[in-house]
Order: C-alpha cells, then sequence, then structure tokens
C-alpha cells in the first residue's frame, strides 16, 4: 500500500505542474498512510524529477521521518490538518495563481456556483499572515481551515484537502477555477 | 562552442518560447561560463535553436548589448542574463512602474521589488544589486540568476506577480509585504538555497 500511495504521490505531482497549479518547487502535497503517519513531498525538489522513493514517510504527531530526504518545510502544516480531521485523506499547497491574487489581497474567496458551494460554503476563508514554514503560518492556516475544505494562505498561495487525493486534486482545480472566474469576469469589466 | 553550454542554452530556450509573449525579436539569452560570454542571436528561433544561433560574444570589438556584458562581467552573483518582454511585465514597463512583492515567492526568488529603470549601465546595476529582475523602461525585462534556470525562474515569478498585481485590482489591489521581512526572506532563500536548485547549480555550473 505504501509503495502504490508513493507512486500516486509522483503521478498527482506531475498532473499539478500539467494543470499549471504548481511551478519547479513551490507547494507540496501529502497523503494519509495510517492513523500515525504521512507520506509528504520532499523539500526543494522539482515536481517533474520526483521519484516515489523521494516521498517522505512523517510521523503526525511528532513530525519525525523517516530516511535521509528532508520533508517539505510545511510538513507540520499537514501533519496538524489531519490530527484535526480525521476525513482527510490528502493535503495539496500550491501558489496557483488566481488563489494568489486573493492570497495577495488579503481577501476570502466568495464562492458563488451553488455546486461549488456545496463543497466549501459560501466563502473559502483567509488564514492570517505567518512567514513561510512558520509556526504562525500553520496555526493561522490550520485556524482558518477548520470544518471546511480549504483556505487562501495571506501572501502565500492556496490549501485544500479531499477524502483521498483525486478528491484533494479535484477540490483543488476547483478552488483554482473559482478564483479564476470571479476574476476574470469582473477583469472583464474593468478593463 | 561546448556541447553542454548548447544544450544548456537549448533547454531553457525552450522554456522561454513557451511563454505567453514570447517574440523572435526581443528575447535573448546570455550565460558566463570560464570567462566567456554565449550569447543567442537577434532573432534566434528559441523553439528550434540551432547551434549557429549562439555565438561567443567578443569583448574586443564591442557588443550590441554592453550593459549585458558588464552585468555578467561585474556582478559575481549574475551568470545568466534573459531579456524578454512578457504581457504583464510588459505593461509595468510601460507605464514606468515597480512591480512590488505582495507574495512570499517573489520575495524569496526575485526580492523586493523588480524596479523600472531607464536603459544604462549604472541603473540597471544598481536596480539589480538586491533583486534578481529589473524593467528597462520602453525595452524589456531583466532576470538573472547564478545559473540559467534561476533566471528563468525568476521571469516565471516576476511575470506571475505582475498580473496579480494587475488583476487584483479587482479586489482592492495588492498588499505588499513590508520591505524589511521581504529582504530577510530574500536573504534566507539565496542562503539555503533549494535542493533543486543545488542540483541545477551542480549539474549546469555557475
Amino acid at each position: 500500500m505504501e509503495q502504490k500511495l508513493r507512486e500516486v504521490l509522483v503521478a498527482y505531482g506531475m498532473k499539478l505542474v500539467e494543470e499549471g497549479l504548481v511551478q519547479g518547487t513551490w507547494g507540496n502535497i501529502s497523503v494519509r498512510l495510517d492513523e500515525k503517519h504521512m507520506l509528504v513531498t520532499p523539500s526543494g525538489l522539482d515536481y517533474l524529477r520526483l521519484t516515489p522513493a523521494d516521498m517522505v514517510k512523517v510521523n503526525i504527531e511528532t513530525l519525525e521521518y523517516e530516511g535521509d530526504i528532508k520533508p517539505t518545510s510545511e510538513k507540520g502544516l499537514h501533519a496538524s490538518l489531519y490530527q484535526l480531521r480525521s476525513d482527510l485523506g490528502a493535503v495539496i499547497h500550491t501558489h496557483s495563481k488566481y488563489c494568489c491574487m486573493f492570497a495577495a489581497a488579503r481577501k476570502p474567496l466568495p464562492v458563488e456556483d451553488p455546486e461549488l458551494q456545496a463543497i466549501f460554503g459560501a466563502e473559502i476563508p483567509l488564514a492570517g499572515y505567518g512567514l513561510p514554514g512558520s509556526k504562525r503560518l500553520m496555526k493561522n492556516t490550520v485556524d482558518a481551515f477548520g470544518e471546511g475544505m480549504g483556505a487562501i494562505m495571506t501572501a502565500h498561495g492556496m490549501i485544500c484537502g479531499g477524502s483521498d487525493i483525486e478528491n484533494a486534486f479535484e477540490n483543488c482545480r476547483k478552488m483554482e477555477g473559482c478564483a479564476a472566474d470571479f476574476i476574470e469576469s469582473r477583469w472583464a469589466e474593468l478593463e | 562552442m561546448k556541447n553542454k553550454s548548447f544544450a544548456l542554452i537549448e533547454k531553457y530556450a525552450r522554456v522561454l518560447a513557451d511563454m505567453e509573449g514570447y517574440d523572435r525579436e526581443t528575447w535573448k539569452i546570455f550565460i558566463s561560463v570560464d570567462g566567456r560570454i554565449y550569447e543567442t542571436e537577434d532573432g534566434a528561433d528559441f523553439a528550434d535553436l540551432k547551434r549557429g544561433d549562439v555565438v561567443i560574444a567578443s569583448g574586443a570589438t564591442g557588443s550590441l548589448y554592453p550593459v549585458e556584458h558588464h552585468l555578467l562581467r561585474s556582478h559575481k552573483d549574475i551568470q545568466a542574463v534573459v531579456l524578454s518582454r512578457t504581457p504583464y511585465c510588459k505593461r509595468f514597463e510601460q507605464y514606468g512602474k515597480d512591480i512590488v512583492a505582495a507574495i512570499d515567492d517573489m520575495a524569496q526568488i526575485v526580492g523586493y521589488n523588480a524596479p523600472c529603470v531607464g536603459y544604462g549601465d549604472k541603473a540597471i546595476s544598481r536596480a539589480l544589486k538586491k533583486s534578481a529582475g529589473c524593467l528597462v523602461k520602453d525595452h524589456y525585462t531583466i532576470t538573472t540568476g547564478r545559473n540559467l534556470y534561476e533566471a528563468v525562474v525568476a521571469l516565471t515569478v516576476l511575470e506571475k506577480s505582475a498580473e496579480l498585481n494587475t488583476k487584483a485590482e479587482v479586489l482592492g489591489g495588492v498588499k505588499t509585504l513590508p520591505k524589511l521581512e521581504a529582504d530577510l526572506m530574500r536573504q534566507v532563500y539565496k542562503k539555503k538555497y533549494s535542493k533543486a536548485e543545488q542540483e541545477v547549480k551542480k549539474e549546469e555550473g555557475r
């Protein structure tokens, strides 16, 4: 099972690049392995170069990891979400363009499509600011995420979850699509 | 020209050719290898670069790009330069406006801002002291790096910042990061140097 999940993480890393949701080494993804562990992408490695062996097994409670490869610096954020929410099987964090517009403007993302409201609610919350990899960023993001399925991270990017990696990936696409529709429809009027 | 240097330029030329706004007339690549400056010929097709499209620029006979050559010869952290004119950076450059970081990836990879300056040695050199990119009014965008990978990534991040700083107007505009914090993020990033970049540095040299 672990090997299969490692392969799935590699495949979804590539899908995120193909969809333009991440670039280069930015963003990170994880899947819940069992009650105590998650598999996360490593720190600072290009998604197109990743192999199943590069994925890091991390203890959700202690953040201790197996092997020589360092996990993403946002491992604490992923772990906190798994601790908080037993229904989450996968978490994706990206710096995707349209969600970043809300992050840069420091605004929550209004959800206008009723179908998306069923997943995210009427508004995707804005998490308070924290430096990349900091405890403050982790705490603010976990607080904003709450019982929802995603959050905009001030001056940073977005994060979303799902029951499994396929569901998290779909939610990630939907969040970016929701942000894109909101911005482009209004931008067309402004221009 | 060494195979390795051509392969490196060809690889990133293809990446640049796929970017929005790519045009053969403006976009250029310069790299410095062992004291020699390689540059793409004016009008070279980045999507199908040929060996003859990359030349060793001779300092003795002068260059059509003295500013870029000066950067490569005088800044130890600049071993690669990309000239481009992507759609949103172009807007800022034409208006004469700086692009200021509102997102931490720009602060880390490019710096607190990408200043817009007039064409000239001193202004550009000063602008690129703290930033990996600047806008040259009515000319182009310059991005730089310790290798070509860094210069191309800086352009990608800068164009994203230019677009989000523009379109976030519909949300009331962006809130820029405090300069001190952005400078700190840049310093930490440069020191830590991500694994991917270390790998590229090892493979492709400085």
